[in-house]
């Protein structure tokens, strides 16, 4: 059966390309719906608390008052807050990126017996949940904890270093905690690219370095793209790691968020600070998506290498 | 390769339709008249359900031997959101449980039932200052200064322990104690019962001269006492002993001179619960001799009601001489839920943050 | 040159053992400790003992939560990959406008803090149940479908990237051959994004397993999930229980994805 040539039948193709369209809606229809009514009508809702008016020892009178977003956005506290979050995410994810990769290269290029099981060890940091896995992590870092000891018993030092409760250690922490994601994303860009083009660039007298910057790089570009943002948002959502790792000392927007509704029942400020976390995190990540394409990558869709 | 998928597919396929959303609706709740039926009690996890399901079930088993307790674990946060979101319906609790000040806010609300004095006849033991007409405080523990025996010399006797410099840098502060430590600086500058406790953000704003260490876990806070990395903290005497008993530091505890308030536990009767009567069976129940002494022996927690036979161990540990009790008094918790997000953002920012 | 590649090479064994160690750290000491004799963490542990395994067995709420959580994730990832791989087709065959608003909204569970997802799906349905006059929350079709919507970015994010980089001309030669698109589709494309699709479903599966804030307002009274039941262990106390709660998890999932792995070969599948 030979298939019609679209361009010769005008009022088919027009036809072809209605029955398509319509394809098209019912196969991304039921995420769609389902989002939009289970996840983003919900959050109007709580959107629209951000504007109530919260009324200490009781709770929340309905009003339309921008007197949460005032006091978050003039208040240079809550400002910091919003800014060490940012910094924090960046940070981490940049150190994520740059220890990924060996890792993920490794893994790219490892044999499939071995493959396996590497992914289902780098996975296992995730299953922990991130309660039990920031617990680990302070039963590193505390100045009971195991690094510590070890120290002092080497001698290398006399008293216990404060690690805890410190940016250095959220970003650290926050960089071990996200990388699981950013290995896995990274090596299947990686394994994509053909070893061949790597012997290529060395037979012609590249370095090791020079092959990374000129053939790998820009061709786990995607990759990249994808991975960082990913953890980026992560980070900027982040909540137990920062709680138990950075503490008070260390106050990042989910904690700050959470403790508003939590411990004094504001939820008209925590919907405010939600409302300012998301637009900061989506406008960041529109900006670094856009710049990166830009530079990097003519376009997302189609890419039509096997 | 194929086929083996299929089968993957196919059992899980077959495992979910073997599982019908069925087996996990709501169930009907029968209709009780007298106490019968469901009461489902929102309260914590860990010691405290565990306790509960130990003492108060058996003995509502004995006097309601129709009402089946159900019991929903989580933390503050999701009662406080569920008893505001359900409001306007039925309550998905019969018996809450919270905190006394979280308490006050709610009948601030107007969401707890008013109790049915008739229906409670324990009520009537408790000791005068626990007694109110919307919560039953089930059982309580007051703040005292904890310390290690062999670094803090002399005992203290007063709270002004922790501004003495001495101990600059080996005082431990629990970040969420900011009411508990509010109350403190203005008990010292005698205003804590003319409900002035503004007061005393002066002698707060001082203490941060003592290099404290926050900690926001409580967990982190038992290990650096025991380890000696703090020699002082304010808590709860039901932790302290806990602490005390784990191991490594000799801790010790005192209820300083100047006095202080009681923590109760409280348990209360949503406005819009379905199983009234059986809810407050429960709360007699509570009260009743068995989990009064089982509080008492898990957890530190001292009975609220008079004439509970603790043993003597348990009783010079967790429990508090009737000297003590002659100063442990209760604090206006109106006033205190209205100042208490000031208070939190005043501690947050200048206090635990430096 | 030899040389220089040889050292590279050990630089690069050195570096990938040290960095996965770092990654791996919290594991190994999560594991260590719920061994230890004594009930307070400190180093070196005075003895080792089976006894905090022993503990688990005594709650059974912590079984029964095991249970509950595997059940909900197993279903929530079921659906999630489902309709994420429709969703994924749409985004990726079709020319759609709106496109990137879609993308957006795919993604758009991960943007927001966690807790107010929770709270806003448990608001939304009171609110709905109080309007038409049925019961809706709590109930397990709800939570299950709470876990659709977090897992969702994943599902479509994985299956998306697999099918971006299939040659639209292998179904293409497929259908002149005599296919119609849909058996082009079943026959060609779908097995070689099944490595994609089977990432799809581990990721939305850890996901919906760890999830705690979506869970805490969406069970029904007397039941509970492991992050719930964790949490709630931790306010507490901490003893080397929730360690072994945490090793017993990690061990049945391991358990789980090596059958993953002899069914598709986990090799493929990133």
């Amino acid at each position: 059966m030979q298939r019609l040539n679209r361009i010769e039948r005008p009022a088919q193709h027009d036809h072809l390309m209605r029955a398509e369209r319509l394809r098209a809606v019912s196969l991304v229809s039921p995420a769609t719906l389902l989002l939009t009514v289970m996840f983003i009508l919900p959050l109007l809702v709580f959107v629209r608390f951000s504007f109530n008016q919260f009324v200490p020892g009781e709770f929340m009178k309905t009003a339309w008052t921008l007197e949460n977003y005032i006091k978050f956005l003039s208040d240079p506290y809550y400002l910091r807050v919003l800014l060490r979050t940012i910094v924090i995410s960046v940070t981490s994810t940049v150190l994520a990126l740059v220890l990924a990769f060996p890792v993920s290269y490794f893994l790219a290029r490892l044999r499939k017996r071995w493959k396996s099981l590497l992914i289902i060890i780098v996975v296992f940091p995730l299953l922990l949940g991130n309660v039990i896995r920031a617990m680990g992590w302070i039963a590193v870092f505390s100045q009971a904890g195991l690094m510590n000891r070890l120290l002092l018993s080497f001698g290398a030092i006399s008293s216990p270093l404060q690690i805890l409760q410190t940016p250095f250690a959220v970003t650290v922490v926050l960089a071990a905690v996200v990388m699981p994601y950013m290995i896995l994303t990274l090596q299947a860009v990686i394994e994509k690219i053909q070893p061949d083009l790597e012997e290529a660039a060395r037979d012609l007298g590249a370095s090791t370095w020079q092959v990374f910057r000129l053939v790998i790089f820009p061709l786990a570009m995607p990759g990249i793209l994808a991975g960082t943002l990913l953890v980026f948002v992560l980070c900027m959502n982040a909540y137990a790691t920062p709680l138990l790792i950075g503490g008070p000392k260390v106050l990042m927007m989910a904690p700050a968020l959470y403790s508003q509704i939590q411990d004094v029942s504001n939820w008209p400020l925590g919907g405010a600070m939600a409302v300012v976390l998301i637009g900061v995190t989506l406008a960041t990540s529109a900006l670094y998506s856009r710049i990166l394409s830009r530079k990097y990558i003519r376009s997302f869709e189609g890419g039509t290498r096997v | 390769m194929d086929r083996k998928v299929w089968l993957v597919l196919g059992a899980v396929f077959a495992y979910l339709l073997s599982f019908t959303p069925c087996d996990r609706g709501a169930s009907a709740q029968s209709p009780g008249q007298g106490a019968s039926g469901k009461v489902i009690v929102g309260t914590f996890g860990g010691d405290t359900v565990k306790v509960l399901s130990e003492t108060v079930d058996p003995v509502l088993a004995k006097v309601a031997p129709n009402v089946k307790i159900v019991y929903a674990i989580g933390m503050n946060t999701e009662r406080m959101t569920k008893m505001r979101v359900e409001k306007d319906g039925a309550s998905s609790f019969d018996i809450i449980h919270v905190n006394d000040r979280d308490m006050q806010i709610l009948i601030n609300e107007g969401l707890l039932l008013k109790l049915d004095e008739a229906k409670i006849p324990n009520a009537k033991k408790l000791f005068p200052s626990f007694r109110n007409d919307h919560y039953i405080p089930y059982n309580f523990s007051a703040n005292v200064i904890l310390y290690n025996k062999n670094k803090v010399s002399p005992v203290p006797t007063s709270w002004e322990v922790l501004w003495d410099p001495k101990y600059k840098g080996k005082i431990g502060i629990q970040t969420n104690l900011w009411t508990d430590h509010m109350y403190i600086a203005a008990l010292l500058e005698g205003t804590a019962y003319q409900n002035n406790w503004d007061a005393g953000w002066n002698r707060m704003l001082k203490l941060t001269e003592q290099e404290l260490k926050p900690f926001s876990s409580m967990e982190t806070l038992g290990i650096a006492l025991q380890t000696g990395e703090v020699w002082l903290t304010v808590t709860r005497r039901a932790r302290a002993v806990q602490w005390a008993a784990e191991g490594g530091a000799t801790l010790g505890n005192v209820l300083p001179k100047e006095g202080v308030y009681p923590v109760t536990f409280c348990a209360a009767i949503p406005k819009n619960a379905k199983n009234v009567d059986g809810a407050h069976a429960y709360l007699n129940a509570l009260l009743d001799q068995k989990p009064q002494i089982g509080f008492a022996e898990v957890m530190g927690y001292t009975p609220t009601v008079s004439g509970i036979p603790l043993s003597e161990k348990v009783q010079s540990s967790i429990g508090f001489t009737d000297e003590e009790m002659k100063r442990i008094k209760p604090i206006d918790l109106i006033y205190v839920g209205k100042n208490d997000p000031k208070w939190k953002e005043q501690w947050d920012k200048k206090i635990i943050s430096r | 040159m030899r040389f220089g590649l040889r050292v590279s090479r050990y630089f690069s064994y050195g570096a990938v053992t040290a960095i996965l160690g770092f990654v791996l750290a919290p594991v190994v000491l999560v594991v260590w400790i719920s061994f230890f004799s004594q009930q307070l963490i400190l180093f070196p542990p005075k003895g080792y003992s089976l006894a905090w395994y022993q503990n688990i067995l005594n709650q059974k709420n912590f079984i029964n939560a095991f249970i509950l959580s595997f059940q909900v994730a197993l279903a929530a990832t079921a659906i999630s990959m489902i309709i994420g791989l429709l969703a994924s087709i749409g985004l990726t065959r079709f020319r759609l406008p709106g496109k990137s608003t879609l993308q957006n909204l795919f993604l758009s569970p991960l943007v927001v803090p966690v807790i107010i997802t929770g709270m806003a799906m448990y608001i939304f349905f009171i609110r709905l149940q109080r309007m038409m006059g049925i019961e809706l929350v709590p109930s397990f079709m709800v939570l299950v479908l709470a876990h659709v919507i977090i897992t969702i970015p994943w599902t479509v994010r994985l299956i998306t990237a697999g099918l971006i980089g299939i040659n639209a001309e292998l179904e293409e030669a497929a259908m002149d051959l005599g296919a119609s698109k849909w058996r082009a589709f079943w026959r060609i494309t779908l097995p070689i994004i099944r490595p994609s699709i089977v990432a799809a479903g581990i990721f939305a599966f850890i996901f919906s397993f760890g999830n705690l804030e979506v869970s805490l307002m969406l069970v029904e009274p007397g039941e509970s999930t492991i992050p719930i039941e964790i949490l709630n262990y931790v306010f507490w106390k901490v003893d080397p229980t929730i360690a072994a709660v945490a090793t017993v998890k990690i061990v049945i999932t391991g358990i789980l994805m090596l059958i993953a792995d002899r069914v598709v070969g986990l090799s493929n599948v990133f």
